[in-house]
């Protein structure tokens, strides 16, 4: 139940990085032809590709702690063993969850700055608010993955991360090469 | 008392094995916390503001470029391209593999995707040419990291986001010393083929025709993001976005393996990893913070000043400070934190902020092919499901003296990462 709704965040997640991903690079693509092929000035478009990309990491963030992509030193950890070794590593995940949460209250005391100041961004005039909302927004992702994680971990469930997944895409990518040179 | 707290909770939480980025922001809190001057909202204020360049956009970019660049079936064109120019060399599949992933880096930022996409076609290859497993997979590991150095690399981004060197003039500086590498890696190939007596591939100048062709949209990209870059008609983070309209372009209409599905995984895996590296960025803007405010870069300088006044001495103790760094931890959060704590010394020493740049990022990369922790180990190994010992044997180390033979090198010789751009003087 908690794993379906999870993928669901996820997939909802990944699709709005994908969107936002794609919407910076025709604007930055569209700027430079503005600039150098059809010469109308399109001053915001740095602005608005600054802000795209601090979405689309943020929300990159989340989908990361629910990957386990966010990278760490973890020889020590390798170096316990049975039950030090598993202790630590809840022990590890409740801190991921606690660092999480208190980001998430100081990014809605932030944002909460600008609920009534109305203050505007200097070229395309968006609301300050919507721009920091991604902070919040994605500490707020960010914590749901790690407590998921957490329950998780508990349960012994393994997550596949990032890396894992990396390289079982590869391993069979040389069959299927070969198949098509044929 | 503040800069105690600041390390040893960033040490405790790394040691901890949780990730970096938490451990930057939660020394960082708690150093903040234990000041007492600053309101604690600065944190999330410093992590948004961290993110707030033109510049750093230009990682996203580059890792959606490499994403799309390793799916879209350039890797295998490349290869082709390389097998026909330089195969017929002695260990010429060696050569091949240490050749392509020269070219890929200049599309590709991430070695580990180098090693997974060049190593999954190459490996199989070069067992199949009469090569030791060990000696392949070692190989591929090593060639993995001259693509970091190749420009364009995202840590060269994130150095001159740290340190505010000029993007254009590092990505210049890591031209000379990725291809002295690259030609030291291919000695070790000539001499192992020879050694071994590996039979050689006959060259056909009619093959090298057809490959060109087939490679030639592939072959395009650097011309367009370096070409760009260096001619003045765009910034980097706009090459970027265009390499990455290209790829695009390439992979979906031209050679028509990126369908939608893909690009939607593709997307996807360069979102978490520029995800990953950002964070790290913001975190870090956190904890740069607090050492600003404990003014530690300044006293590092004076401490290291107290050492040696010559400049040869605090480089050659830096890189080995750095590469015993670079055994334990990641290249970006390394350079992130250790870069501003040394730049005040850069100056005293009057040492040129893009040389030293280089000197750190190739220190950097060694770290990717040293046991325990070298990422690009693993991922070799991975390639055929062996254990990682596999890959710690003597042509790793014979690979490894070769690296700090090239950091040497640029070391002593500052021409060599700053004669393209000019900074020579």
């Amino acid at each position: 139940m908690l794993n379906k709704i999870e993928n669901k965040v996820v997939q909802a997640e990944s699709f709005i990085t994908v969107i936002l991903f794609l919407s910076m690079v025709a604007v930055v693509c569209w700027s430079v032809l503005c600039r150098k092929v059809l010469d109308i000035p399109f001053i915001s478009g740095e602005e608005i590709a600054r802000y795209l990309t601090i979405y689309a990491a943020y929300i990159g963030i989340a989908v990361g702690v629910n990957k386990k992509a966010h990278i760490g030193v973890e020889i020590v950890l390798h170096l316990l063993k049975g039950k030090v070794q598993r202790f630590t590593k809840l022990f590890g995940q409740v801190v991921i969850i606690g660092i999480f949460l208190l980001l998430l209250v100081l990014s809605i005391k932030m944002s909460n700055q600008y609920v009534d100041t109305n203050q505007m961004t200097t070229m395309t005039e968006l609301p300050m608010l919507v721009v920091y909302s991604c902070v919040p927004i994605s500490m707020f992702l960010s914590t749901l993955h790690s407590i998921s994680n957490l329950i998780k971990d508990i349960k012994g469930e393994e997550i596949l991360t990032e890396e894992q997944e990396e390289l079982e895409r590869y391993k069979c990518a040389p069959d299927k090469n070969e198949e098509e040179e044929e | 008392m503040v800069s105690i707290i600041l390390f040893l909770i960033f040490a405790v939480i790394t040691i901890l094995g949780m990730p970096i980025a938490l451990a930057l922001i939660g020394g960082g809190t708690a150093a903040i916390i234990v000041g007492g001057d600053i309101p604690l909202e600065v944190v999330a204020q410093k992590m948004f503001n961290s993110l707030d360049s033109f510049t750093l956009s230009a990682i996203p970019f580059f890792m959606l470029a490499g994403a799309l660049m390793s799916s879209g079936g350039i890797a295998r064109r490349l290869i082709n391209f390389g097998r026909s120019l330089v195969g017929w060399l002695p260990g010429g599949m060696a050569v091949v593999t240490v050749f392509t992933c020269m070219l890929f880096g200049c599309l590709c930022g991430s070695p580990t995707a180098t090693v997974a996409a060049i190593g999954s076609i190459m490996v199989p290859a070069l067992e199949e040419g009469g090569y030791e497993r060990k000696f392949a997979l070692t190989t591929m590991a090593a060639a993995g990291m001259i693509g970091t150095i190749i420009p364009p690399s995202t840590v060269m981004i994130t150095y001159c986001s740290a340190t505010g060197a000029p993007v254009g003039d590092m990505f210049m500086g890591g031209i000379l010393p990725g291809i002295i590498l690259t030609l030291l890696m291919c000695g070790v190939s000539v001499w192992y083929g020879v050694k071994m007596d590996i039979p050689r591939i006959p060259f056909s100048i009619k093959e090298v025709g057809h490959c060109t062709v087939q490679a030639t949209g592939a072959l395009l990209v650097p011309i367009i993001i370096l070409g760009g870059i260096f001619s003045g008609v765009f910034t980097p983070t706009e090459s970027a976005a265009v390499a990455c309209a290209y790829g695009l372009i390439l992979g979906c209409f031209i050679y028509k393996e990126i369908d939608l599905k893909e690009l939607f995984a593709t997307t996807t895996r360069a979102a978490t990893t520029s995800g990953m590296i950002m964070f790290i960025v913001a975190a870090a803007g956190v904890f740069g913070l607090l050492m600003a405010r404990e003014q530690i870069p300044m006293k590092a300088a004076e401490l290291i000043m107290s050492i040696s006044s010559s400049p040869i001495t605090f480089l050659l103790l830096t890189n080995v400070m750095l590469l015993i760094v670079g055994c334990f931890m990641d290249a970006t959060p390394a350079v992130l934190i250790i870069a501003p704590i040394l730049m005040p010394a850069l100056a005293f020493y009057n040492i040129d902020i893009v040389h030293f740049g280089i000197i750190m990022l190739i220190n950097m990369c060694v770290g990717l092919i040293t046991p325990p922790l070298g990422i690009n180990l693993y991922v070799a190994a991975g390639l055929r499901n062996e254990k990682v010992d596999i890959l710690i044997n003597k042509y790793l180390l014979r690979f490894l003296i070769i690296c700090i033979l090239d950091l040497l090198l640029v070391t002593f010789i500052p021409g060599l990462s700053l004669g393209l751009s000019g900074r020579m003087g």
